[in-house]
Parts: C-alpha cells; sequence; structure tokens
C-alpha cells in the first residue's frame, strides 16, 4: 500500500473519529447555527433594510455571521484532544502532521457547511434576496475554506495560551480581512451586478489555496511537544 | 497656515511617541537589571549557604 | 545546587550566551553600542534641519507635505520590522535556538510602536490635504490591519508567557501575519474597484526635486539606524528578562532540592 493510500485512510478515520465524537457528545454545530441565525436577525433589525440598499448591504450580514460561528465554534478544534489528553496519543501515532491539519480542517468544514445549510436559506428568506444557486454555493464554498482553514491553524495557537476565547477571534479577524472582503463582493455581484469588478471568486479560491498551503506547512510546529 | 498647523501636531505627536517609547524602554531595562542584580544576589548567598552547610556536614 | 555551579554568576555581563566574548569582536562589543546611539542621534538632528529647512516647500501640498520625511521613513521602519519578524520566526521554527526568538518579540514590538505612530501621522495629513482623518486609501487601510495583526501578536505573546509553546505559536503568527499583507493590501486595493487615491503619495515621489528627495534618504538611513539600536537594547531587555528568570527558577528549584537534600 502506498504512503499515499495511508494517509488517505489516515485522514477519513480522523475525520470520522471527529464526526462521531461531535455527533454523539458535543452538538457544537447546533450552537453555531443557532448563533449564526441570531447574527443575521440582529442584523436584520439594526440595518433597517429597504429594497434599494438592501443588495449591497445583506451580504455582508451573512458573512459576518458565518466569521462569528466559526470563531465561537471552531476554537474548540483541539480542546477534546487537550483536555482528554488523546492529542498526544494522536502525535504518537505514525501519522503525518499535514495529515492532522487537513482532518481538522475537513471536519471544521464538514461543522461549518452544516451550518450553512441552515443558514443561508434563512438569509434568502429574511432578506428576500432571490441568490440561491450554483454561484452562490461556489462563493460560500470558496469563502469558507478561507474561514476554516484559518481558524484551524489559530486555534491551535491560541490553546498554547490560557486565554483562548478572546485571542482566537483576535488573531484571526484581521488575517480574514481579504477573504472577508472577496467573499461580500463576490456575494454582492449576485444581487447588484457589478461593471469592471475584479475577479472575485477566483481571487478567494488563490487566497484560499496560500492560506491552506501555509497553514499546512506551519501546523506541524504548533502541536509537536 | 492651516497645513502648518497640522504640520507642527503631527510632528509633536510623532516626536513626543518616539521620546516616550526610548524612555519606556531605558525604565525597563533598568528595572530588569535590578531584578537581575537581586536574583544573582540571592544565587551567591545560596552558593554561599550551600557551601558552609556542606562545610559544617563535613 | 550542581545546577548553580554549573552557571556562575558573573559579577559584569554574565550571561554565558556569548562564549566568544573578547577576540576582535571585542571593540565593536563594547563601543559599537554608542557609536550606533551617537549615529542615530546626529542623523535625526541632521534628519530635522533637512526636513524643515533645506527641502523645499511642496509645490502642491505646501508645508503639510513635509510629515513625509518622518512619515514615510516610520512606516519604512514598521515594514522592516515586520520583515525581521518573519525571517527570525522561520529561523526559530528550523533552529528553535531562543536569540531568535528574543529578536521576533523585539522586532514586533518597535514595530507595533512605529505603525501606530505611522497610522497617527497618516491621518493627520489626510485631515490636512484630503479634509478626512481616514480615507480608504490602500496602502494606510493595509497599515491598519497590519497594526492589528502585530497588537494581536504582542497580546499572544503577553498571554501565552515564556514558554516555548507560546514561542512557537507567536512564530507561525509572524509567518502567516507577514504572507498575509500583501493579500490584505491586494484585496484592500481591489476593495473599491480602481480607486484614484493611490496617486497621492506616489505624485510625491515621482517628480520630487533633488533636495527633497535627499531628505527623504537621509530620513530614511537615520530610522534604519534607529531601528537597529532599538533592536538593540530590546534584544538586551529580553535577554535579561530571560537571564533573571532562569536564575530565578534554579534558586527556587535548587531551594527545594536542598531540603530535600538534608
Amino acid at each position: 500500500m502506498s504512503s499515499f493510500q495511508t494517509g488517505w485512510q489516515q485522514l477519513w478515520s480522523i475525520v470520522g473519529k471527529d464526526l462521531r465524537s461531535e455527533l454523539r457528545a458535543r452538538h457544537v454545530w447546533v450552537a453555531m447555527a443557532l448563533f449564526s441565525a441570531l447574527v443575521l436577525v440582529v442584523f436584520y433589525f439594526a440595518f433597517d433594510l429597504r429594497v434599494e440598499n438592501r443588495g449591497p448591504v445583506a451580504p455582508g450580514a451573512l458573512w459576518i455571521a458565518f466569521v462569528f460561528a466559526s470563531v465561537l465554534g471552531l476554537g474548540r478544534t483541539f480542546a477534546s484532544e487537550q483536555e482528554h489528553g488523546s492529542m498526544d496519543r494522536l502525535l504518537l501515532c505514525p501519522v503525518d502532521r499535514q495529515v492532522i491539519f487537513l482532518a481538522k480542517l475537513i471536519g471544521n468544514l464538514i461543522f461549518l457547511g452544516v451550518v450553512e445549510v441552515v443558514a443561508v436559506p434563512l438569509f434568502a428568506a429574511i432578506y428576500n434576496l432571490p441568490i440561491l444557486g450554483g454561484a452562490l454555493v461556489v462563493i460560500v464554498v470558496l469563502g469558507t475554506v478561507g474561514i476554516a482553514t484559518m481558524c484551524t491553524i489559530f486555534a491551535a495557537v491560541a490553546s498554547t495560551t490560557g486565554a483562548r476565547e478572546i485571542m482566537l477571534p483576535l488573531l484571526v479577524f484581521p488575517l480574514l480581512i481579504p477573504v472577508v472582503i472577496g467573499a461580500v463582493r463576490a456575494t454582492q455581484s449576485l444581487v447588484v451586478p457589478v461593471v469592471n469588478d475584479p475577479p472575485w471568486p477566483g481571487l478567494l479560491a488563490a487566497f484560499d489555496i496560500i492560506f491552506v498551503t501555509i497553514s499546512a506547512l506551519v501546523f506541524q510546529y504548533v502541536v509537536e511537544d | 497656515m492651516q497645513g502648518g498647523t497640522y504640520l507642527v501636531i503631527a510632528y509633536i505627536i510623532m516626536w513626543a511617541g518616539v521620546l516616550a517609547y526610548l524612555g519606556w524602554i531605558a525604565l525597563r531595562i533598568r528595572g530588569v537589571r535590578t531584578d537581575l542584580e537581586s536574583v544573582r544576589e540571592l544565587v551567591r548567598e545560596r552558593e554561599r549557604e550551600a557551601s558552609a552547610g556542606q562545610g559544617a556536614d563535613q | 545546587m550542581k545546577t548553580l555551579t554549573s552557571h556562575p554568576a558573573a559579577p559584569d555581563e554574565g550571561i554565558a550566551l556569548h562564549p566568544q566574548r573578547g577576540g576582535w569582536l571585542q571593540p565593536i562589543r563594547q563601543y559599537g553600542e554608542y557609536v550606533l546611539g551617537g549615529l542615530t542621534a546626529l542623523g535625526m538632528m541632521l534628519t530635522i534641519w533637512a526636513a524643515f529647512l533645506y527641502a523645499p516647500t511642496d509645490a502642491v501640498q505646501g508645508d503639510v507635505q513635509r510629515i513625509m520625511y518622518f512619515h514615510v521613513p516610520m512606516a519604512w521602519l514598521a515594514y522592516l520590522s515586520f520583515f525581521i519578524v518573519f525571517v527570525a520566526s522561520i529561523v526559530y521554527l528550523l533552529r528553535r535556538d531562543s536569540r531568535w526568538d528574543w529578536a521576533a518579540r523585539a522586532s514586533a514590538e518597535i514595530g507595533v510602536v512605529f505603525t501606530t505612530l505611522v497610522l497617527i501621522s497618516g491621518s493627520i495629513w489626510g485631515k490636512a490635504f484630503w479634509g478626512t482623518w481616514w480615507d480608504g486609501e490602500p496602502r494606510l487601510t493595509t497599515t491598519l490591519v497590519l497594526w492589528f495583526i502585530y497588537v494581536a501578536y504582542l497580546l499572544l505573546r503577553f498571554y501565552g508567557g515564556r514558554t516555548e509553546g507560546s514561542a512557537r505559536g507567536a512564530a507561525v503568527l509572524g509567518i502567516i501575519g507577514f504572507v498575509d499583507v500583501p493579500i490584505v493590501h491586494f484585496a484592500v486595493t481591489w476593495w473599491r474597484g480602481l480607486h484614484p487615491d493611490g496617486y497621492v503619495l506616489q505624485g510625491t515621489s515621482s517628480n520630487m526635486p533633488m533636495p527633497a528627495f535627499l531628505a527623504l534618504m537621509l530620513a530614511l538611513v537615520t530610522f534604519t539606524l534607529l531601528y537597529a539600536f532599538l533592536m538593540l537594547q530590546l534584544y538586551r531587555l529580553e535577554r535579561y528578562t530571560t537571564e533573571a528568570q532562569r536564575l530565578r527558577a534554579i534558586v527556587e528549584y535548587g531551594d527545594d532540592g536542598d531540603i530535600s537534600a538534608s
């Protein structure tokens, strides 16, 4: 069996383990979905949107909801490992560090995906925007990969301190500004087409590739002990 | 001239910032020096005590 | 008490991290700092003279443009220090020599201080020239994001304490944060489409008269010297702090050892 196949199997066994423990015990995704729905509703009241300003403003609320929910929920990416000491066991296994990172990233992507399946239709309904479709799915996926990558690597970094809950948003928000700009602009262009706009989905994909690559490269230095 | 006022304000803020930072660094270095000196004194004391203790034991 | 005697507390500098003390480097070690400090002070006085008396008043902006003789070099110093954080973080992760970690921490602090001054002087200049304190000018906006990234870096170090795990986490932020800078700049520039603000700063530098150019170059050299001087001081601070902590740990640990031995 090639090392690639081994890595592939290890990847999915870690993902499966995390998903099972999530479904069995933690249910963080319920809190995340509820929280993002709540952010959408709060923004709905905070901005008193009318027909003419709904298009430019509403996508911001959607992405703020995703970023907030991610920081809230994904900060616990490595928490159960650290509490039960199973991080050491995971690191003792002959598993590549990159595989561990990718497994954690995929797990977080699945959580966020579930949250988005709840939040996006709600968003389209309460802001009354007919934007559901293939293009929106592509943009949401591209934006989510960037957010989940940064949250995964910095969840590990923030747990080196005693103040993980407050450090994670402080670390992640400024780094995510390019992703938020790109995702919001791309979503806006679905509502109100903009001429002469840069190709934001392509730029988002480029940001994602850079973030995933560099995070996978440096992850080993955060977890090793 | 209006521009001149802003220039003076910016200049004063920048230099106050740099000088305050230099002063803060100097204070911290002095603080850690005294701290280091006191902990070294403690180390020397311990060493003397230890050698005296050993001498008494022998 | 074996640990104590293996690290003798010498009366003067006494930190056993520079075993190559002496030799031809000795005069540089001893007097280099004073020379550097003196050159920096001299350069600062020359820069003040050049910025206010030597450089001509800008034809378009008037006297406000003279802010640039300090604003631009401070921005250069800030970006230089974040670049040094980036390099030192990489070397630290590869070599695990905590001296590189001290350098990264020291450089990040200098960078944050000067980024703050850059933001203040930049928005004062904006108020004078554009009439608003804050405009979405891409370079200033990028600098603001940069400020948040490296303040978070300092907070991470503060909350993490002086442990190896915290140093590794901070190094990771030092690397990803610096890689993020061009991405942020790119996104912010495109954020408003092709915004015509970018030309303002370039307009002052592209057809700059010779004396103004020389004054700016002098200011850049001077602030680079200032960076080197500040790095020396902060590096020493890190060294002393680590040494004091190590000795304190030895004293406390040795104390326990004594009690258990007797």
